[in-house]
């Protein structure tokens, strides 16, 4: 599977959401992001995912050529895995804190579970192409050859 | 600890074991190419020196040149299936590896000068008759 456009549908998913925080109005006054407002305040919240989500796609569309790039993606995979975990498990937490009973799924636990499980899988792709690129210079630094330029 | 504290670590944590795998298989797909590959040129190029090994039939100096040279890309293939184990046996192996293929390289331009040295000789022969 190709990956790059996995990864900009996830780096443009961060960004709208972000958007949808910083934009006017209380998003997280809905009574299922409960645990979410004691952790994270709306605007710098999304505007960090924003700023995320934005290097998510400066990297994948200027992929390739320099060894950084993949590291930035990786990152990308990280902060994106943790944010979409955070949403699925605190809005399911909260609703079995208020209900005392597990009533149903909600839907974003469905949506933000799957997305989870994608920036996982983009993490090994954006890793292989980290190795391609020697993005940690450990071929560099480990090749005698490369070193000393003999070859 | 709360879900909200736990769940992002959680989430790093996997992305991190899960690069950590990729990188990995990417490095052993990699030297599995590299090998591929050599395996791949070597019957072309041995087709190549036999085709002109055969015409200088009877020339024992050839054939020893020949000889040398198909050790040499032997353990050229061998050192670079070697090469992967060596990755993840430590540092010392690889350096033992690096250093072998240096010393298959200065094989092979040693070969590779005294095949340069015979078609000189054979050329200053043919201009002396």
């Amino acid at each position: 599977m190709k990956t790059y456009a996995l990864e900009m549908m996830l780096a443009t998913l961060m960004v709208t959401c972000g958007l949808t925080l910083v934009w006017q109005g209380d998003t997280f006054a809905m009574a299922h992001y409960g645990m979410m407002r004691h952790y994270i305040d709306e605007r710098p919240g999304g505007g960090f995912l924003m700023l995320i989500g934005i290097v998510r796609w400066y990297a994948i569309i200027r992929n390739g050529g320099s060894g950084y790039r993949p590291l930035l993606r990786i990152g990308g995979c990280c902060i994106g895995c943790g944010f979409w975990l955070t949403l699925a498990i605190t809005v399911e937490a909260t609703l079995l804190l208020a209900t005392k009973t597990l009533t149903g799924p909600p839907l974003l636990l469905a949506v933000a579970g799957t997305a989870a499980i994608f920036e996982i899988y983009a993490a090994t792709k954006g890793a292989a192409d980290a190795n391609r690129e020697d993005s940690l210079g450990l071929r560099a630094a480990r090749s005698k050859v490369g070193r000393n330029g003999s070859c | 600890m709360g879900a909200a504290e736990w769940a992002p670590l959680l989430g790093v944590l996997l992305t991190c074991i899960a690069a950590i795998f990729g990188y990995r298989q990417s490095e052993r797909h990699r030297e599995r190419e590299l090998a591929n590959e050599i395996a791949a040129a070597r019957r072309p190029t041995l087709n190549v020196i036999g085709g002109a090994i055969a015409s200088q039939e009877g020339t024992k100096l050839y054939v020893e040149e020949f000889q040398r040279l198909i050790h040499a890309i032997d353990r050229l293939t061998a050192a670079f299936s070697v090469s992967a184990e060596a990755q993840t046996a430590g540092s010392e192996r690889w350096r033992k590896t690096v250093d072998e293929l240096e010393r298959i390289r200065r094989a092979m331009e040693d070969v590779a000068s005294a095949a340069e040295r015979i078609r000189r000789e054979e050329r200053a022969e043919r201009e002396g008759h």
